[in-house]
């Protein structure tokens, strides 16, 4: 901004006003004064911009004092711990560092509270830019103090390669701070996991959750993790575990694959704390001898979710275990056939309260459900996924279901049912479903079963079914049992999915 | 039942059980022994306890934070133990920054743990993904970093 005069400028005004009275054109001095007075105008228009502006920089400033900020109205330590959720919350460091980037007050707290840093996650596309992370890392663990850490690790493809990566000083960090681990969770190539070393942990290892996804399949044999006792094992289906791995000692929730049924009944031999057990059966991820000589009685498994990979792991399992805590049972399989007899056997030596059941391609002999459900009257929630056009000896079970007590049906089935889940290629029989919702006993109009939801979804194929239907008549029966039940019947048709009832509610 | 005054001199009487999710009037009932003494709440004003209330009530019959939890001192961990927040504690969290502050002060003086640790995660909840000029936006907070001190705050977050 220029205040001042420029004579260069009112030299070379070319139309000069007149103040004196003289005839001639006007003289310099007039000139000179008309020029002062614009510039005069021209800076008190400015000054008065600039007292504007202060006013409303002061008013922000009034307006600051008295509402400070919030976190300053709080007293330290819970200014403190909103930090702790904060980065608890967090997926990438630089969330947690932005919190000392807010203002003086933010930072002194941020730095000064231990919990806040124990939590570290590395992110990184390319070692190279790993490395830059080498000394905040350093200074984010001399920040944490001596707390348990919270470890994640996300770098799934390393440019360098196992031999370099031992040698790899973020490692060399991490397994420095063995002791201190108390949650590990790494993404990243399977191979660099036998690197992690808990073994040289002076103090007692904290480790309570351990989580390693690999993108690769993969084997993982390395002592140098079996001395931590975790409670959660979580380990990505491609990694093949070999059971010497980890210390299965205090688990309580494990999931993992495995080679044979009798790797996972010598866990379950290991693991007396076990109470959710996640496991897929692999024989593709190496040769191991079975042995079926094991016979196991776990008394606090209450959740078992089994994929097995052939017929005789299914049924060593069923005939070498003994479950009586078991709640929630859920079989996988690829077209594997459950031997009716050998299941009764299981459930009747467990004397299990089942509340949920799932077969997932896991089919019937041919003796069916039947038998099987006067053995889970508690069972709340049954669903039946079939990957094949046969109905694997299930489809007696539907009819079943919509029979109420008689003379020749002295027991209605599944009482407590909550949930049913039916998925298949093929037509369910819709027109039973209304007769599910009927009293068990025809004397006791109350004595219901307590459905809450009803999902049926049939896949079918153009060149094999007819279009799916529900009558009119039974549409409306159904719709009366809207209020009781919610009702999802739904067919996949040629790629296009319908859901029936919304069909029937817009033709009508 | 048992007589609360808030610093407003507005009365409740509120449930026993109630009233005991609070350490601190729970300590207080011990002290004084049965009576019908009304017991002031001295940092919390009507407009406020109404909340404090409100979710005392909601969560009375909720089970005791375990043993587990307590000892556990990992922020990941307590975070994960602690996470899931009912429908109704989010709506309840929905009010302006200054009755959640409010709340939060009420909480840290009446001694209500679980009020206190869902709180502060509310206030948590409201910085996530936010920028650092949206923090000082949302929280009327003024930059007070020197020039040298902005660019070492700078240098920090683009080697993170």
């Amino acid at each position: 901004m220029d205040f001042y005069m420029d004579h260069s400028q009112a030299k070379a005004n070319p139309a000069p006003r007149r103040l004196c009275q003289s005839d001639s054109a006007c003289c310099a001095v007039c000139q000179t004064v008309v020029d002062f007075q614009d510039q005069l105008a021209k800076a008190r228009a400015v000054v008065q911009d600039l007292q504007d502006r202060i006013g409303a920089l002061e008013l922000r400033t009034d307006l600051n004092r008295s509402h400070p900020s919030i976190i300053d109205r709080l007293p330290q330590e819970i200014a403190s711990e909103i930090f702790v959720y904060r980065a608890a919350e967090a997926s990438h460091a630089r969330e947690i560092i932005r919190l000392g980037a807010v203002c003086r007050n933010w930072r002194r707290i941020a730095w000064s509270s231990q919990r806040v840093w124990t939590r570290l996650i590395i992110r990184s596309r390319r070692s190279r830019v790993l490395e830059k992370h080498i000394p905040l890392v350093k200074e984010w663990l001399d920040r944490s103090g001596r707390l348990p850490l919270s470890i994640t690790w996300i770098q799934p493809s390393l440019e360098i390669f196992c031999e370099e990566f031992d040698q790899y000083p973020m490692v060399q960090i991490l397994n420095s701070q063995a002791h201190r681990w108390e949650s590990l969770d790494l993404d990243l190539p399977g191979v660099t996991f036998s690197l992690f070393d808990a073994s040289t942990a002076t103090d007692p290892p904290t480790l309570k959750t351990l989580k390693l996804n690999a993108s690769e399949k993969g084997i993982l044999r390395t002592t140098k993790l079996s001395l931590p006792t975790p409670r959660v094992i979580e380990i990505s289906p491609e990694l093949g575990v070999d059971i010497q791995t980890f210390n299965w000692k205090l688990a309580s929730h494990i999931t993992v694959a495995l080679p044979t049924a009798e790797s996972v009944l010598r866990i379950l031999e290991q693991g007396a704390h076990i109470l959710a057990f996640k496991v897929q059966l692999n024989d593709d991820l190496w040769e191991f001898p079975s042995n079926a000589s094991l016979q196991i009685t776990h008394s606090l498994l209450k959740d078992l979710d089994i994929n097995f990979n052939e017929q005789d792991s299914l049924e060593v399992f069923m005939k070498s275990v003994t479950l009586p805590a078991l709640e929630h049972l859920h079989l996988r399989a690829s077209d594997i056939v459950l031997q009716v007899p050998i299941f009764i056997s299981f459930l009747t030596r467990s004397s299990v309260e089942l509340k949920s059941l799932t077969f997932d391609g896991v089919g019937l002999s041919p003796e069916g459900f039947i038998p099987i459900a006067p053995l889970i009257p508690s069972l709340e929630r049954l669903t039946i996924e079939l990957p094949s056009r046969r109905d694997d000896n299930f489809r007696r079970l539907y009819f079943a279901l919509a029979n109420c007590i008689s003379s020749t049906n002295p027991d209605a089935i599944l009482p407590s049912l909550q949930d049913f889940h039916w998925c298949g290629e093929s037509i369910f029989p819709w027109k039973v479903l209304p007769y599910y919702l009927r009293p068990l006993s025809p004397q006791d109009p109350t004595s219901c079963r307590p459905l809450k939801l009803i999902r049926i979804h049939c896949t079918l194929n153009s060149r094999r079914h007819e279009l799916p239907v529900i009558s009119e008549e039974l549409f409306a029966q159904l719709s009366r049992l809207a209020d009781r039940v919610k009702l999802q019947l739904r067919a996949r048709y040629d790629g296009d999915t319908s859901d029936l009832m919304d069909m029937w509610k817009f033709i009508l | 039942m048992v007589i609360l005054i808030t610093s407003d001199n507005v009365k409740y009487v509120v449930e026993k059980d109630v009233a005991e999710l609070s350490v601190l009037v729970k300590n207080m009932l011990e002290d004084i022994g049965p009576s019908d003494e009304p017991i002031p709440l001295h940092n919390v004003t009507s407009t406020v306890f109404n909340k404090v209330l409100e979710y005392c009530i909601y969560h009375r019959n909720d089970p005791p934070p375990s043993d587990d939890d307590e000892g556990c001192a990992s922020p990941l961990h307590k975070y994960l133990a602690s996470h899931i927040c009912s429908e109704w504690d989010q709506r309840f969290f929905d009010v302006d920054q200054a009755l959640l502050f409010d709340i939060i002060l009420a909480a840290n003086y009446l001694d209500i743990k679980t009020l206190l640790d869902d709180a502060c995660k509310a206030v948590a909840h409201l910085i996530q993904g936010k920028s650092t000029e949206e923090i000082r936006g949302i929280f009327n907070i003024v930059n007070d970093f020197t020039p040298e001190e902005e660019a070492r705050v700078k240098k920090e977050n683009v080697s993170s």
